[in-house]
């Protein structure tokens, strides 16, 4: 049978003490830095795509994108242009409560708070809350020029969505 | 009434019984072979070989057909489920297809205006509004909603194309378009040049 996109599971009831650890744990942890919860070495759950260290200011995300994606460098061009197109039905990303932005998870309907992450050599992600190299984050391949190109960590999502590419709109 | 006259009432009324649920069952089966399949597109999804492997109705075939069209034209049959390439001698090769949804078929005459292969795919607004994370643009390639290959219809915006989703073979899952499993599609498109004629044909329905 062909696998159907994962969707998003609700919580059971037994989980939501865990829940209430993890959201005082994320308060804690808002309290003590803004932007980089890179937590110190620990080590990546999943591994990381090679690539340039990529330095990302946060403050420059929130905005209107034009998204595309591609999965052959010989698409990047054209794909880019694509991006600058779809403006007309951009990707949005807000700016959030806790000095994050609200981006979307892999197959999630409903945007997440992230944060930049970095990693000891200078790799940038922009992930939830946690260690550096969580399924759910994404690796900054590229951001200049209002360009941002970025990778899931998800090998599923990575397969499935290929690198995902957003083009500052005007 | 005899008891032998009951007898043969009897038989009648047996076979009558039996010929109804057989138009039943037939009737049924049809229906669930027309049906349409609640399936929304899975882009990047990868189908396995094994998923590929379609029925043995679907797949490539040899088959008598009888038409007054010339070999290399191309007949699809959008109740039937499939797409004849018409051969010398009154064959065609027979192609299991996915055909457009209620609403969304048609019928017409057309020439095949561009092929492309690994075609780059676009969802439509109202996906992006369900699922916001989705590239509004994604390059040909494995995994892509338009599968290896398509053969461009004349200046409509309809294709004959590939799919990631063979499951949908046989079934009424598009919004217009008639899509084949990667394996075949790129066995058509090798088959047919720009300007191949295709013929669109759609049953009337009672």
């Amino acid at each position: 049978m062909p696998r159907a996109l994962p969707s998003r599971d609700v919580p059971s009831r037994h989980l939501v003490p865990s829940l209430s650890v993890l959201a005082a744990a994320a308060v804690w942890l808002a309290a003590c830095t803004t932007t980089d919860i890179a937590g110190g070495g620990a080590a990546p759950t999943v591994v990381i795509p090679p690539g340039p260290p990529v330095v990302v200011d946060i403050a420059l995300l929130p905005g209107k994108w034009g998204l595309a994606s591609y999965r052959e460098e010989k698409d990047r061009a054209r794909t880019e242009a694509e991006a600058k197109r779809a403006c007309g039905n951009p990707y949005v990303i807000g700016s959030g409560s806790q000095g994050g932005v609200l981006m979307h998870l892999p197959d999630q309907s409903q945007p997440t708070e992230v944060f930049i992450k970095t990693t000891p050599d200078g790799r940038s992600l922009i992930g939830p809350r946690g260690p550096v190299g969580m399924p759910q984050d994404r690796v900054v391949m590229y951001f200049q020029g209002g360009v941002l190109i970025t990778e899931w960590l998800d090998p599923s999502a990575r397969e499935r969505y290929g690198t995902m590419m957003l083009v500052r709109c005007a | 009434m005899d008891r032998k006259s009951l007898k043969s009432l009897w038989i009648v009324a047996c076979i009558a019984a039996l010929g109804l649920t057989a138009a039943a069952v037939s009737t049924e089966v049809e229906a669930k072979q027309r049906k349409e399949l609640a399936i929304q597109d899975q882009p990047g999804y990868v189908p396995t070989p094994e998923e590929e492997m379609l029925p043995a109705q679907y797949r490539p075939q040899p088959v008598f057909f009888r038409t007054n069209e010339p070999p290399g034209t191309i007949v699809i049959h959008t109740d039937e489920r499939f797409l004849y390439l018409v051969q010398d001698g009154g064959r065609a090769i027979r192609y299991g297809i996915g055909v457009g949804r209620d609403g969304f078929q048609w019928q017409g005459l057309v020439k095949i205006s561009r092929k492309q292969e690994w075609p780059d795919w676009r969802p439509p607004p109202e996906m992006i509004q369900r699922q916001p994370y989705l590239p509004r643009f994604m390059a040909g390639g494995p995994g892509n909603p338009m599968g290896a290959r398509a053969l461009y219809l004349g200046d409509t915006v309809y294709r004959i194309h590939g799919t990631n989703q063979p499951r949908t073979i046989g079934y009424a899952v598009s919004s217009g378009c008639f899509r084949l499993v990667n394996r075949d599609v790129i066995d058509l498109y090798n088959r047919v040049p720009v300007g191949t004629k295709v013929v669109i044909l759609q049953s009337a329905k009672l």
